[in-house]
């Protein structure tokens, strides 16, 4: 009988993740192994073929372009996320929950939507150009889009709310005690972040990473709306694959390619002690 | 004449405009188990912090071993603090948090593990060098905690209610431990909690502090059989207290009448006649009396009893005075609407009311 209710108010969630998660991803899984015709069909076969041409220069090319966006997008919002956390966690509990609300705002619009926002700032004739024109801080206008810094801004302004969330779930996490019982035991300033502070927050650093690396590998229409579409992000090409060249199994194969770099991610960061009821902690 | 390893005079703590501690002076003896016992809010973590350094005095001065550290900060000063959630590295060893300490002292590595190795021998933690805080029991974290403390040989350890978190048995099991150790290693203790029992088993002196200054400091027997004042004989154990007012005074005796109607004849303390006192009667210091006895006799009317094992705690009423007391098993007792109590003008505790306020 329990069992029975257990599974019933599971239900919803394991119907939810079946339909909607798993059968994708086999599907996209299934197709990675196939074929396509000239007029984007799919021929049922089973080939590596897919796999094998991730591996040609012109496409490493893009992931370690790709990837290197990537990367300092993720760097860029550590450097920002952390200090602004510390600060967030020293506040009074009630100041705390509005900040980090606030936080959150921004997904209640869609992210195209906001990304279209930052063109008519960033723009030549926008509103950051106009600013500094008027008073006299440059010449000539600055470009701020349709190059990498758009790209890059784009990206962090997007998923800096990734980052900062589980920054500050592990930050706020750690005992003032422990920072008093470090400064007790003799430890200056300097130590007890290197040594206390920043080792309790890696976890909560890690998480961010993943949230905000990932998502910047595959974020199209950034790349599309503010680098002009001069930058091609991993998630463009496999957008191309389905969109434009028609070749799903191409694109299928480069998303499951993704897929087993994250896990890869992940086990990594099981190997060298992290522990993983801290990455789903927030 | 013992040395005196940590001397506060006249130290003031206000916060936001609240008077947390009101002047406490106080030395503490090398070697010494002392506790600041108190209701919670009393000021008592307080002033242990000030003594750590990890909170500032508003007026006053601190030494440690003759030295005034009172603009030292924490780090410099040789005591450490054992917190009252044990505050352990959780992402360290048992070994490294114990070594924490030594490491920031700059003390060579092989010092550092022969000396960690002593004081978990110590602690009896063998073989659990490498486990991280949050695969221990809470008893075992608290020992390494305490370890994390004494392996730095501090002039003084302060303790921050350390055993607060423990259930009932691992306490007592810990107070035992912590007198061990503490001897052991003939580091001054200074301890704060709010549980008199733990303060009276271990302590070689309490002091008990209420509202931000100490009421009285003593030994723990002499705060139970002479309280100075009526929140200490209200605060250690249970006890009875009469208003009572002088009669008549005879040479070295006097007549006082307790406010249930009942006179006394206690020793004259240079009593006046009209003035008013306190009268303490611990509830173990009654009997039930006979017939004939006469003097230092009243009636209880009984209202509810107590059974507690070896003794059955009776709580009565004489007029509208609540009285409580205790009859032994092995009394002649059966369940009565009334009973006649005496006691003994000796065993009784005397304040003179202007002593208070």
């Amino acid at each position: 009988m329990k069992n029975k209710s257990k599974f019933l108010y599971l239900s919803p969630v394991v119907i939810y993740a079946i339909v909607l998660i798993l059968f994708p991803i086999l599907y996209i899984l299934f197709l990675s192994f196939q074929t396509n015709d000239n007029y984007g069909g799919i021929i049922y076969s089973l080939t590596l073929n897919n796999y094998i041409k991730i591996f040609d220069i012109v496409y490493l090319r893009v992931l370690f372009k790709s990837a290197s966006i990537a990367f300092i997008t993720t760097v860029i919002c550590i450097l920002i996320s952390y200090p602004f956390c510390i600060f967030i966690s020293e506040k009074k509990p009630n100041v705390q929950k509005i900040l980090i609300t606030l936080v959150m705002v921004p997904f209640l619009t869609n992210s195209l939507i906001r990304t279209y926002g930052w063109i008519v700032l960033l723009r030549k004739e926008g509103v950051f150009n106009s600013i500094l024109q008027a008073l006299n801080i440059c010449d000539g206008p600055i470009s701020f889009m349709y190059n990498n810094m758009g790209v890059f801004i784009g990206l962090v302004y997007t998923l800096l709310p990734f980052m900062i969330l589980p920054v500050y779930s592990s930050v706020s996490k750690i005992d003032k005690k422990v920072l008093e019982a470090s400064e007790d035991l003799g430890a200056n300033a300097y130590h007890t972040f290197t040594k206390v502070i920043l080792p309790q927050t890696l976890p909560g650093i890690f998480n961010g990473s993943l949230m905000v690396f990932i998502p910047a590998i595959g974020m199209f229409f950034i790349a599309d709306l503010l680098g002009g579409g001069k930058i091609m992000l991993v998630g463009n090409l496999i957008k191309n694959q389905f969109l434009v060249s028609r070749n799903w199994p191409f694109g299928a194969a480069i998303s499951i390619f993704l897929i087993v770099i994250t896990f890869l991610l992940v086990k990594l960061y099981k190997k060298t002690g992290g522990n993983m009821d801290d990455l789903g902690g927030f | 004449m013992k040395k005196v390893m940590v001397k506060l005079d006249n130290v003031k703590k206000d916060y936001e405009g609240k008077k947390i501690i009101k002047g406490i002076s106080l030395d503490i003896y090398e070697g010494e188990f002392l506790t600041l016992l108190g209701p919670s809010g009393c000021g008592k973590t307080t002033l242990l912090r000030t003594i750590s350094g990890l909170e500032k005095v508003s007026s006053g001065k601190i030494y440690i071993d003759g030295e005034d550290v009172t603009d030292v900060i924490p780090r410099k000063r040789e005591v450490n603090t054992i917190f009252q959630n044990f505050a352990l590295f959780s992402h360290m060893t048992v070994e490294k948090n114990i070594g924490f300490g030594l490491k920031m002292k700059k003390v060579p590595k092989s010092e550092i593990k022969t000396r960690v190795k002593e004081v978990i021998e110590l602690i009896q933690m063998e073989g659990f060098e490498d486990r991280k805080p949050t695969q221990l029991s809470g008893g075992q974290q608290q020992r390494v905690a305490l370890a994390r403390g004494i392996v730095n040989k501090p002039k003084v350890l302060l303790l921050d209610e350390p055993l607060s978190s423990l259930d009932m048995k691992l306490r007592k099991q810990m107070q035992v431990e912590l007198k061990r150790i503490q001897k052991k290693m003939g580091i001054t203790f200074i301890y704060v909690t709010h549980d008199q029992d733990e303060a009276l088993s271990m302590s070689d002196r309490v002091a008990i502090i209420n509202n931000g200054v100490i009421e009285q400091i003593d030994t723990p027997r002499k705060l139970y059989d002479a309280p100075k004042t009526k929140f200490v004989a209200d605060f250690i154990g249970e006890s009875n207290q009469f208003n009572a007012v002088v009669v008549s005074t005879q040479n070295d005796e006097a007549t006082i009448k307790l406010e249930i109607d009942l006179e006394i004849k206690v020793k004259n303390n240079h009593y006046d006649v009209g003035e008013k006192l306190t009268v303490i009667i611990r509830p173990e210091q009654f009997r039930l009396a006979r017939e004939k006895d006469i003097t230092n006799c009243f009636v209880v009317k009984t209202k509810e009893h107590i059974y507690s094992g070896s003794f059955t705690k009776v709580l009565g009423k004489v007029g509208k005075k609540e009285i409580e007391f205790i009859i032994y098993n092995d009394d002649d007792y059966t369940k009565n609407e009334e009973v006649k109590l005496k006691f003994s003008s000796d065993d009784i505790v005397i304040l003179e009311e202007n002593n208070e306020e």
